[in-house]
């Protein structure tokens, strides 16, 4: 902090105007303040520029882009083809995209995944967040880092991991079941548990939704708590009706988060399967057929009308999922 | 909430004496405390799952125990007219017999010498090894694009349904290997594998090889001597030699006895004792399962990480990944903190509607820019390079904005306005007055970065297509586990090699991360 308030100290002595400065006050103040403010403001765009530039080169401008695209023939491993689709046939990709089943599989698939991934991925780290928030816990934060921890493992990493500890002859998950005599499954190469299994996998990702919750959890006032005592509410009472209420933005942010991570869902079922699609196709999510059209075939016109078509469906789910959120998401100061 | 008032229950008022509140309270406490700690084990299990298995050799994976421990085994042999012989697994007609190895035939290996090729064929009988090869095969293999090209042949899959080929000439250490599938026979040889032997007609000469013999080795029956030898055609390291684990088991005299398991069964198991193995086998009634292997070694072996780091060539990973990581760290850092002053600090006007769209940039599907991106990138040249990788991070980032911006919104505004009043400029004020007092969230900032580009996955595998000298960790992994080995130690290890560094991170700076988490994700 000294040197914080040493710099500007040192800074004035090289300011070449200040005398004039010291003369000219009180004469000039209104056109100062006018010019202030401008200079505020110039300075204020200045700052932002990185990100407006980066916004419109790396967001907006390839957006439109894409949309052209979408009503394209760009396949590049045919560039003599390349062009517009023409007005007749302006809505060709997005027709094939209709008519092509894969498209349909890895939509469904994407769906019926997420369905389950969504809730797991909220009530997992609510029930971890709840459990280390409780009061007579020891070792809260050993415990808090060891249930963060794998959050920060690498994607790669992480699969190989589980990958071999769901191996159906060799893996630990089948060995532990079958010595309490319950016969394991073929988590990877069955259609029926592959996605429990990608489900498990993914528990390792709720580090950081868990600590988010913990920390809302931790700035509930705790005379919300004596009071609903005092009104004979238990402990669970207590965590439905004030705890989970209480922290509905945090809940909120992170269902956005888990939302968009569905939607972007490759890293996993891709190292795992190569993209291949295994078992039966159930690992062909939405993304992976994007990933395959665009840069395994080029074709980058459909791949452009694949993503304008996930992007309005990812729309649609997070406008109601804003729209819903005034009946649940409970701000403590409304008037923000 | 409102109802509760009406029908008021009695308030919860513990009427119990202090001593057993208390005794109540140390039991609640350590039975919640002991639930969490097994809950964190049993979430925490494939880490030492992954470790143990990386610290295993191959045969140890084989025998499925938690830790690395090499079983003691006794190998019978066959004592016949004076002679003591191994015994081995032989498949014959279909059949795994036990057979006694007498002796072996050298393989006649056919040479042309390429200085000479007019010399006719020359024979050297011995085994090709590994360290005799002078230069692989070249072949010619139609590749994806439709073309025909001669490629070195490296190596093939378990199955032998996939070979991995290499451009002539090319590193194998920094060139994507070509896959093909299908089998070698298709293939037009172009030029013959070429080995350094010392062969009497020329002395130590690289010859090109025409034809490889095979190995004949020659075995007995140890059931039935007297028929004589047995003729098996092919390579003794491929067989397995007969190994029975020991175990210590007890006996009904109350003795325990280390014997060898023969014959394992869940009622009846056969035994035969190593100390005396001419006496016959040892029934035993009981499940084999329970038994203790006898004196097994913990035996753990690091030379799976030598192997992995070699193979994947970590040095240079760690390089890629690492430069990647700081410079893409000082751009978000550069950037975002501009940003988020601007957004902290100036009247700008609409800045409420820049906030939200900057903020509305988290939810857009990143596929969507993706493919002009990409197409962009690869019209400017900068596909294979690491400039996609880097260059947007220095427009700064939704996420990075927020949490800088959340931050200095906290800070007093007094000490910017008194060093306005000193004379200091925007950037001066950020400089000497924010900076100083953000640390902590930028160092969150910083650290985010640096684990979110060491997991990144998905723009490299597009971005880095087919320069392998430029992979980061993460794709060099999965490339090396999917064309190299299925051995699970090998893979354990590399996935522990990949983990390690974000790992320690977290662990040395974990009050950082926390601190950043917490601003992003409960303010507002």
């Amino acid at each position: 902090m000294t040197t914080s308030e040493g710099h500007p100290a040192k800074g004035v002595a090289s300011v070449p105007s200040q005398a004039e400065d010291k003369a000219g006050r009180g004469v000039r103040t209104r056109e100062r303040r006018f010019t202030l403010a401008r200079q505020q403001r110039i300075w204020g765009w200045i700052f932002l520029s990185p990100w407006i530039i980066g916004f419109l080169a790396f967001t907006l401008f390839p957006m439109i882009v894409s949309l052209m695209f979408s009503f394209m023939h760009y396949d590049q491993t045919k560039p003599d083809e390349i062009g517009f689709l023409g007005w007749d046939h302006l809505f060709d990709n997005y027709i094939r995209l209709t008519t092509d089943p894969t498209v349909g599989q890895a939509l469904s698939n994407t769906i019926r995944f997420g369905l389950v991934a969504l809730p797991l991925s909220i009530l997992v780290p609510l029930g971890l967040a709840a459990l280390l928030n409780v009061k007579n816990l020891w070792g809260k934060r050993l415990l808090r880092t060891l249930f963060y921890m794998p959050y920060m493992v690498p994607v790669v990493s992480s699969v190989y991991i589980w990958n071999g500890f769901l191996n159906t002859q060799t893996g630990w998950l089948n060995r532990i079941l079958e010595s309490i005599g319950i016969p394991g499954p073929n988590w990877l190469y069955s259609v029926d548990w592959i996605y429990p299994a990608l489900f498990i996998v993914g528990l390792w990702g709720v580090g950081n939704a868990m600590l988010t919750m913990l920390a809302g959890m931790q700035a509930v006032p705790t005379e919300l708590y004596e009071a609903a005592r005092v009104d004979g509410a238990g402990p669970v009472r207590a965590f439905w009706k004030i705890t989970v209420p209480m922290i509905s933005p945090v809940i909120f942010y992170n269902l956005i988060l888990a939302l968009i991570g569905i939607f972007r869902y490759f890293d996993i079922p891709y190292i795992l399967t190569n993209g291949n699609g295994q078992p039966g196709g159930a690992t062909n999510f939405y993304n992976i057929y994007f990933y395959k059209t665009t840069f395994k075939f080029f074709d980058l016109g459909y791949g452009a009308a694949l993503a304008w078509v996930l992007f309005i469906i990812a729309l649609i789910v997070t406008i109601a999922v804003f729209a819903s959120a005034r009946y649940w998401v409970y701000y403590a100061g409304d008037g923000r | 909430m409102a109802t509760a008032t009406r029908t008021r229950p009695a308030p919860y008022v513990n009427t119990a004496p202090y001593y057993f509140r208390q005794l109540r309270r140390f039991g609640l406490a350590s039975s919640i405390t002991l639930f969490a700690f097994i809950l964190a084990i049993v979430y925490l299990l494939p880490f030492l799952y992954m470790t143990t298995t990386a610290l295993k050799n191959d045969d140890q994976i084989r025998d499925l125990g938690v830790l690395p421990y090499t079983p003691a085994v006794y190998n019978p042999s066959f004592n016949y007219e004076g002679g003591s012989y191994p015994i081995y697994t032989v498949p014959i007609n279909r059949q795994q017999l036990e057979l006694a190895h007498v002796r072996q035939e050298l393989p006649l290996n056919i040479f042309r010498d390429p200085a000479n090729p007019e010399a006719g064929e020359i024979e050297w009988r011995g085994l090709l090894t590994p360290d005799l090869l002078v230069q692989n095969p070249v072949y010619e293999v139609p590749t994806s694009d439709g073309s025909v090209q001669p490629l070195v042949y490296m190596r093939s899959n378990d199955r032998r349904t996939q070979h991995f080929f290499l451009p002539i000439g090319a590193d194998p250490e920094n060139t994507t290997l070509i896959a093909y599938s299908g089998s070698l026979d298709d293939l037009n040889l172009v030029s013959a594998t070429v080995y350094e032997v010392l062969t009497e007609e020329v002395g130590a000469a690289q010859l090109e090889l025409v034809s490889a013999g095979i190995e004949v080795n020659y075995f007995i029956d140890p059931a039935n001597p007297e028929a004589g030898e047995i003729e098996w055609v092919g390579a003794l390291d491929s067989l397995e030699q007969v190994g029975y684990i020991i175990y210590e088991v007890p006996m009904p005299d109350g003795n325990v006895r280390n014997l060898a398991l023969v014959q394992p069964g869940r009622q009846v198991s056969r035994f035969i004792d190593p100390a005396a193995p001419d006496a016959g086998l040892v029934e035993w009634e009981g499940n084999w399962r329970q038994l203790q292997q006898s004196d097994p070694v913990f035996d753990p072996t690091l030379e799976n990480f030598a192997t992995v780091w070699t193979g994947v060539n970590f040095p240079r990973l760690l390089f890629n990944t690492l430069s990647i990581a700081l410079i893409g760290m000082t751009g978000t850092l550069l950037s975002s903190i501009c940003v988020a002053y601007a957004f902290a600090r100036f009247p700008i006007p609409g800045k409420n509607i820049l906030f939200i769209v900057l903020i509305g940039t988290i939810i857009l599907p990143r596929q969507v820019t993706l493919v002009p991106t990409y197409a962009f990138f690869s019209t400017i040249g900068w596909t294979g390079t690491w400039l996609p990788l880097l260059v947007p991070h220095f427009f700064a980032n939704a996420y990075n904005v927020f949490l800088l911006r959340q931050y200095f919104m906290t800070l007093p505004r007094e000490l910017d306005e008194a060093a306005m009043i000193d004379g200091a400029g925007p950037f001066r004020v950020l400089v000497s007055v924010i900076v100083p007092q953000s640390w902590p969230a930028i160092v969150a900032v910083a650290l985010f970065h640096i684990v979110f580009a060491w997991n990144d996955y998905f723009e490299p595998l597009i971005y880095l297509l087919g320069s392998p000298e430029l992979h980061p960790i993460s794709i060099g992994i999965q490339q090396y586990n999917y064309v190299y080995d299925i051995r699970r130690n090998l893979i354990q290890a590399s996935s522990l090699l990949g983990l390690a560094v974000p790992v320690v991170l977290f662990f040395l700076s974990q009050r950082f991360f926390m601190q950043g988490v917490r601003i992003t994700g409960v303010e507002k």
